[in-house]
């Protein structure tokens, strides 16, 4: 059987998220592993600015992939591919604008309660790995759970977007027609 | 007296009771007195622009409550008892976006031309889903009460 396409908004939406994903692992890496010093030796500008900006950009991919995975869930559950694509382009919109500054909530939160570090597991990943690896290891599970922990706020703001852009459509959808003529809001 | 912090508390509870109150009045008050007092296609018009003007009031009541909610979170801090908490907050949107933006919606326009055979089915589905939520809600809202108030009881030595 063929498989339906997904809506034009769907699949944008889609995209999003990989480029989000796939931008924040390879900071996330990037940021665990102090690739920076090694772009440095390639380029020192770039790896000075990278160095200085890796942890923003991480954080940003993290808010971007939060809000746009709770955008698709949330269109998932309308029906009516009008409503549908105001709502989910409403909210996208509302996300770019907004990405700063939930990116920064988020991260502020993210920092609150278990955040992986901790001696006892860095002395098992140190056994396990040996000193330098399980060092790197112990780096990427710290920034791992922060990059899970940011975008998890992130997915509640992004239905709280959704939300309010569904909420404006139910406002300003166009009038239906009622069978004896009058416009029906 | 004045902070922050107690500007998006009050703000948060503000957002709770209107979500909440606003889904229970509609529930219990309003749409049995208009069974009772308005004939079908009446009672339709009005439900309608009810659904309408609510979804709109609630889903807005919803996402005030996680931009306050962030800045409580700052203060309470992290635990179980609150991922506990924001798992069912992910719960009840999706369910609130299912009751306005989906059925909500098809009501809505199904209605237009008056009452229509596929309302009989929606609008008893649209109540159990508003009480699920309502419910879900109140549970939230004990979860919060342990939240905020646990620690500031214990400090005074009740509980």
């Amino acid at each position: 059987m063929a498989r339906r396409k997904a809506p034009r908004e769907i699949r944008v939406v889609r995209r999003l998220i990989l480029l989000s994903a796939v931008v924040g692992v390879l900071t996330t890496l990037s940021y665990a592993a102090g690739a920076s010093i090694a772009v440095r030796f390639l380029d020192p500008t770039l790896g000075a600015w990278w160095g200085g900006h890796e942890f923003q950009v991480m954080l940003g991919s993290a808010a971007a992939l939060g809000m746009l995975l709770a955008i698709r869930e949330s269109a998932r559950v309308l029906e009516q591919p009008e409503i549908r694509r105001r709502a989910v382009y409403g909210a996208v919109l509302a996300a770019v604008i907004l990405l700063p500054a939930v990116a920064h909530g988020a991260g502020e939160l993210a920092r609150l309660g278990w955040n992986a570090t901790g001696g006892e597991l860095r002395e098992r990943m140190i056994v396990l790995r040996g000193y330098s690896d399980g060092l790197v290891l112990d780096k990427l599970l710290i920034a791992g759970i922060y990059f899970l922990k940011s975008a998890f706020y992130s997915l509640l703001a992004g239905l709280a977007l959704f939300a309010i852009s569904g909420a404006v459509f139910m406002f300003t959808s166009s009038p239906v027609r009622s069978a004896e003529g009058q416009v029906s809001r | 007296m004045f902070s922050l912090r107690l500007l998006a508390l009050f703000i948060h509870v503000t957002a709770v009771i209107v979500a909440l109150g606003g889904s229970l009045f509609s529930t219990f008050a309003l749409t049995p007195v208009l069974a009772r007092e308005l004939d079908p296609p009446a009672r339709i018009r009005v439900l309608r622009r009810v659904i309408r003007r609510l979804g709109a009031i609630v889903l807005i009541a919803l996402g005030v409550l996680v931009a306050t909610g962030f800045v409580n979170t700052m203060y309470v801090g992290f635990g179980a008892l609150l991922a506990f908490k924001l798992l069912l907050v992910v719960i009840v949107f999706l369910l609130a976006f299912y009751q306005y933006l989906f059925l909500g919606v098809r009501i809505w326009r199904g209605s237009a031309a008056g009452p229509s055979p596929e309302l009989t089915g929606l609008l008893p589905r649209f109540r159990r889903v508003g009480l699920t939520v309502g419910t879900l809600v109140l549970v939230i809202v004990y979860l919060s009460l342990g939240l905020t108030r646990a620690g500031s009881l214990a400090l005074v030595g009740v509980g």
